[in-house]
């Protein structure tokens, strides 16, 4: 990565809309003196890390705003360059006019994305994997991402990972320790610290992969993803969720050509609910765009809601998709009995509720098949669920509203992949993986044969990988990948 | 006199330089202090181990001389690390010190170009392309090309308790004359320090509390000149005795006797070779520890007790012998000593082992702060052979760390700031699943044949080669019916006798004839190969990083680096991201900031 090394600023808060408060955040300027003119006090006011109160004033003196500054002076900082930090009022034009007067008359220039961080890395305030736990903790969106950001900067997680290439490297020093010094400490010393050695790597290995084995992928940026055939009735379904028409609703299949999105809060934090292109075989090429840009949300789904009009006869090949919740359309239409029953057979095991349009609550469907009838006062019509024990959802929570339903799924998985707290940073996941595959082929050898160069020959590779899981060889694109994936200001 | 190649000193690595200057018929002068024999073994008198047996193999297909003189030396042989894999396993020779240094002077002797002056350096100058070396008889010598390999003489000093006296060994001088040349030249700013134990007297020692270790028949000789396993030598056995509570608490007792604990020597003495006193302060709750009795000479009373280096007083040295098993009654012959000498910072050095900025002027062995025979004789052999292709402006012989044990060491001379003296591990090296004993021939014979030499080892080699050929493309394709048609190679691999024992039954059977050596350098690479082969690929990501050029002058401006990093940046210059990892003490978060700011 290659930056200026001059001062960088950017508006460190997020500012969209206006607001009260917006941050500006300066960085890697010389010294307060340089920035004199920019305040009405004496720059000799500045107490280290201690606000204080000034206006800003432009080049003939004009005061530009009245602000809280904070003074970071170096190494004391988040970049461990000298910092400030400006709270001005937080209207968009005027933080722009703010940035822009500082380019022009101070020598500042706009930060790149991840720059602050980049700074804070070059200059040992971070290392590598607090600087993967800040990407995680500023762009969570649940608690669980959050806190693991945070241990990941706090460095927790990163001591895990210390304390195992520690254990590594005295693995390798008990091996050396057998090959050239035998005669020196004993045969039977070596062999000691080897086993105790190697018996502590395994120990730690397995814990840090017990938190890798889960499938997490979905986990960063939850999403509950409506999938289904044309016209099964997705966007209608999300827009009873979202509460209004985001989703143009027609009668033509292929109505929904991208896939729209809207964000949830839910109790552990915020979900994004997805409508998706229905899928199927077009030829138009927006729509297969629409259809490929689909697929890729149904693979990251954190929740995969099939949704499908039974009466339409063979509905898509959904075997591939981990299905979490099946919602069958059309219940009050004629007919859907027996076409449900075929749906019941097809997706057995997996949670279904049914869905009326009209209100026509009598249907054609007896009333046994309902747990809870979802009276004519629902505006939307008859929605209802059938009891099946074999989910993991309990009988009676189908009782509720249709969003209950999906919110308490999406809990009870979010908790479940939770639990092992999960290590959510897929290089340090594969890493973690790779080592423990490595660990235990290294495990067999030395089970297998008495050759303790080959022995060490395969452990000289482990602790190659344990290396760059410390940081301390990354090839320069993850490192490039890193920063690139931070957005301007933090 | 004037000479195409003037070596100073005659020890290991001396006669080395000298022998391997004098194959392509130049005139050599071997300058050795009077009275100090050729190729002394002054420390405890054995040639190989782990990691300097192969050094020693590494000689052989060189054409050095070392293993011709081990082999005609040896009173007591074994093969170290057995049980622990070929990559590893490696000989070790005990020898009759006066009959090595007879032999060294014989050989050394036979060779027409090579003359030995028996006299001492006292000023060294250099105008235009030639040296000057006055003697301290008065007379000089004038030399195109200059090796010294002066070993502890440089400034030495020796400690034996409170008595200190200058001379690099017990009873010789020091070369203190040679303090002129070095004005010049950069030495380290610290000392370096080694030590001897006390000499016992054979017939006061009992014998009956020790465990005696027989010599091992099975182990090869060094010279592939040589008969496959006959010793020269009647074979003796060495036998291990233990020091205990007793011993070492005289050694705590008078902590404020010994020059190495009550600052008398500032010098630094190898990690890997402690004194007891070392061992006494460094490990205060052990108290056993290894004594590996060893004959000097096979009819001399003389015996090395190795283990138990000290530079106490002569009195204490007497008091915690007799409390080790089988010393009740020893007598000393000579009191144990240190001895504290200026080393040349090698970084000054290139790959030949020429000093980079006084051209001719090659610095080999100990006086480069190492300890060892072997790699004293290593460096000779590179030092002597380079000089002698420079005066013939020939292209210079440089060894691969890859693929030889003397390559990494003088890899690691030229690259890597030292603090303690130099000796040679395995763990050194990165491919220590290919630098083995039994392929030395293989390694090493691109670089003999680089020399155009034609020689007895040169007929040796091309011999080797071509049954290695032969047998190796055999191995690799042969299937044997009676196993189900099972490649000959997987059979050996998994043949729990081993590959080298399974091959060689195999070709008895056939009655196929080939040399015992040509089978296991065969069987062991095969066995390896797979290995080998899956090492390198997962290395290469890592090595690629490696190759990466850095620019240290640029890093010595980043903010981000320590000064202490920077400042051992500065004095190796690392041109690639490798050799920046190699150094010592070069930090983690260092080899961060260089990897993400500079490449």
């Amino acid at each position: 990565m290659n930056l200026n090394p001059g001062p960088i600023v950017a508006c460190s808060t997020c500012l969209q809309s206006n607001a009260g408060l917006a941050v500006l955040r300066l960085s890697g300027f010389e010294s307060l003196d340089c920035l004199a003119a920019f305040f009405s006090i004496s720059i000799h006011k500045f107490i280290p890390r201690k606000q204080v109160r000034t206006n800003l004033l432009d080049q003939s003196k004009n005061v530009l705003d009245d602000v809280l500054v904070t003074f970071f002076p170096a190494p004391f900082s988040f970049t461990g360059e000298n910092v400030l930090e400006l709270s001005v009022h937080g209207n968009v034009i005027h933080v722009e006019r703010l940035l822009k007067h500082l380019c022009d008359y101070y020598q500042f220039t706009l930060a790149a994305p991840g720059e602050f961080t980049y700074r804070a890395f070059k200059n040992k305030k971070l290392d590598l994997s607090q600087v993967e736990g800040l990407d995680l903790l500023l762009s969570a969106d649940t608690s669980f991402v959050f806190d693991q950001g945070l241990s990941q900067l706090t460095g927790e997680l990163h001591q895990l990972y210390l304390d195992l290439h520690l254990s590594l490297k005295k693995l390798v020093a008990s091996i050396e320790l057998s090959i050239d010094f035998s005669d020196d400490v004993g045969e039977e010393q070596a062999s000691k610290l080897l086993q105790e050695s190697s018996a502590q790597v395994r120990r730690q290995l397995a814990s840090l992969y017990s938190r890798c084995s889960a499938p997490i992928g979905s986990l960063l940026e939850p999403s509950i993803v409506f999938l289904g055939a044309p016209n099964a009735g997705k966007s209608t379904l999300f827009n009873y969720f979202v509460g209004h028409d985001r989703a143009i609703i027609s009668a033509s299949a292929g109505t929904t050509r991208d896939y729209l999105s809207e964000s949830m809060s839910f109790d552990f934090g915020r979900i994004r609910l997805v409508d998706t292109a229905g899928i199927r075989n077009s030829a138009d090429e927006i729509e297969q765009e629409g259809i490929k840009r689909s697929k890729q949300q149904i693979n990251h789904a954190f929740v995969r809601v099939l949704v499908v009009n039974p009466l339409d006869g063979p509905s898509i090949d959904t075997t591939d998709n981990n299905i979490d919740l099946v919602i069958a359309t059309h219940a009050d239409q004629p007919g859907f009995i027996d076409a449900f029953s075929k749906l019941r057979k097809k997706h057995a095991g997996i949670p279904m509720v049914l869905w009326g349009q009209s209100d026509n609550v009598t249907g054609p469907m007896g009333a046994d098949l309902f747990c809870g009838p979802m009276g004519a006062k629902n505006q939307l019509g008859s929605i209802g669920a059938i009891p099946y024990t074999n989910g993991p959802i309990e009988p009676e929570i189908y009782c509720g509203d249709p969003l209950r339903i999906i919110s308490s799924l999406a809990e009870l998985k979010y908790e479940l992949l939770t639990k092992s707290s999960p290590i959510l940073v897929s290089r340090q996941r594969e890493l973690i993986s790779k080592l423990y595959s490595e660990f235990k082929k290294f495990d067999e050898s030395l089970l297998k044969t008495d050759d303790i160069a080959i022995i060490s020959s395969e452990l000289s590779i482990i602790l190659n990988i344990s290396q760059e899981l410390i940081g301390v060889f990354s090839p320069d694109d993850v490192l490039h990948h890193i920063f690139n994936n931070f957005c301007i200001g933090k | 006199m004037n000479y195409d190649v003037l070596v100073i000193g005659g020890g290991h690595a001396g006669i080395e330089a000298a022998h391997s200057a004098a194959q392509f018929d130049l005139s050599i002068g071997l300058l050795s202090m009077p009275g100090v024999e050729l190729a002394s073994t002054p420390c405890n008198p054995s040639i190989g181990g782990v990691g300097k047996g192969q050094v020693v193999r590494e000689l052989d297909a060189l054409g050095g001389i070392m293993p011709i003189i081990a082999d005609r030396a040896a009173i007591q042989v074994r093969i170290l690390n057995e049980s622990k894999g070929a990559a590893v396993q490696s000989t070790r020779f005990q020898v009759d010190k006066d009959i090595y240094a007879r032999v060294a002077k014989e050989l050394i002797e036979q060779v027409p170009n090579i003359d030995i002056i028996r006299d001492q350096a006292v000023s060294i100058a250099k105008t235009e392309d030639l040296f000057t070396v006055t003697l301290a008889s008065g007379s000089s010598l004038q030399s195109k090309k200059l090796i010294v390999t002066t070993g502890t003489f440089l400034a030495g000093k020796l400690h034996v308790g409170d008595e200190t006296n200058i001379g690099g060994r017990h009873a010789c001088n020091s070369s203190v004359g040679l303090g002129d040349l070095f004005s010049k030249v950069k030495t380290l700013p610290l000392r370096f320090k080694t030590g001897t134990p006390p000499r016992i007297k054979k017939s006061t020692i009992d014998f009956s509390q020790m465990t005696p270790q027989e010599s091992d028949v099975r182990a090869e000789n060094f010279s592939s000149l040589h008969p496959l396993r006959s010793r020269f030598l009647t074979q003796v056995p060495c036998h291990i005795t233990h020091t205990n509570i007793d011993t070492m608490e005289t050694v705590r007792a008078n902590k404020h006797r010994s020059p190495m604990y009550n600052g008398k020597i500032t010098a630094v003495g190898a990690r890997y070779c402690p004194s007891l006193e070392d061992k006494a302060f460094r490990y205060p709750d052990r108290h056993t520890h290894h004594v590996f009795v060893e004959p000097e000479t096979l009819e001399g009373e003389s015996i090395y007790p190795n283990g138990i280096s000290s530079s106490l007083p002569k009195e204490i040295q007497q008091e915690f012998l007799r409390t080790i098993p089988g010393f009740e009654k020893a007598e000393i012959l000579v009191h144990g000593y240190a001895v504290e000498y200026d080393v040349v910072d090698t970084l000054e050095l290139d790959q030949t082992l020429q000093y980079r900025s006084i051209p001719g002027l090659y610095f080999a062995g100990q006086v480069n702060g190492t300890s060892g025979y072997e790699e004293a004789a290593g460096q000779g052999l590179i030092a002597g052979t380079n000089a002698a292709l420079a005066s013939l402006q020939k292209a210079p012989l440089i060894i691969n760390r890859m693929d030889s044990y003397i390559g990494v060491m003088i890899d690691d001379l030229v690259t890597l700031k030292r603090d303690e003296p130099y000796r040679l591990f395995t763990a050194r090296a990165e491919n220590r699943l290919y630098i083995r004993e039994d392929n030395s021939i293989i390694r090493m014979a691109p670089y003999r044949s680089s020399l155009g030499l034609n020689s007895q080892i040169d007929a040796y080699i091309a011999r080797f080669l071509e049954d290695y050929r032969l047998l190796n493309a055999m191995v690799s394709s042969y299937t044997v019916r009676e196993q189900g048609n099972s490649r000959l190679s997987e059979i050996i691999c998994s043949d729990k006798d081993g590959a080298t024992n399974a091959l060689a039954a195999f070709l008895d059977k056939i009655g196929a004839k080939f040399q015992p050596r040509v089978i296991a350098a065969v069987a062991i690479s095969t066995k390896y190969g797979g290995y080998i082969n899956r090492a390198e690929q997962e290395s290469a990501r890592m090595l690629n990083l490696g190759e990466k050029k850095i620019y240290w002058d640029k890093v010595l401006i980043s903010p981000n680096i320590s000064t202490e990093c920077k400042q051992r940046i500065k004095e190796h210059k690392p041109a690639t991201f490798g050799q920046l990892k190699r150094i010592e003490g070069i930090r983690p978060a260092t080899l961060v900031t260089v990897a993400s700011e500079f490449l």
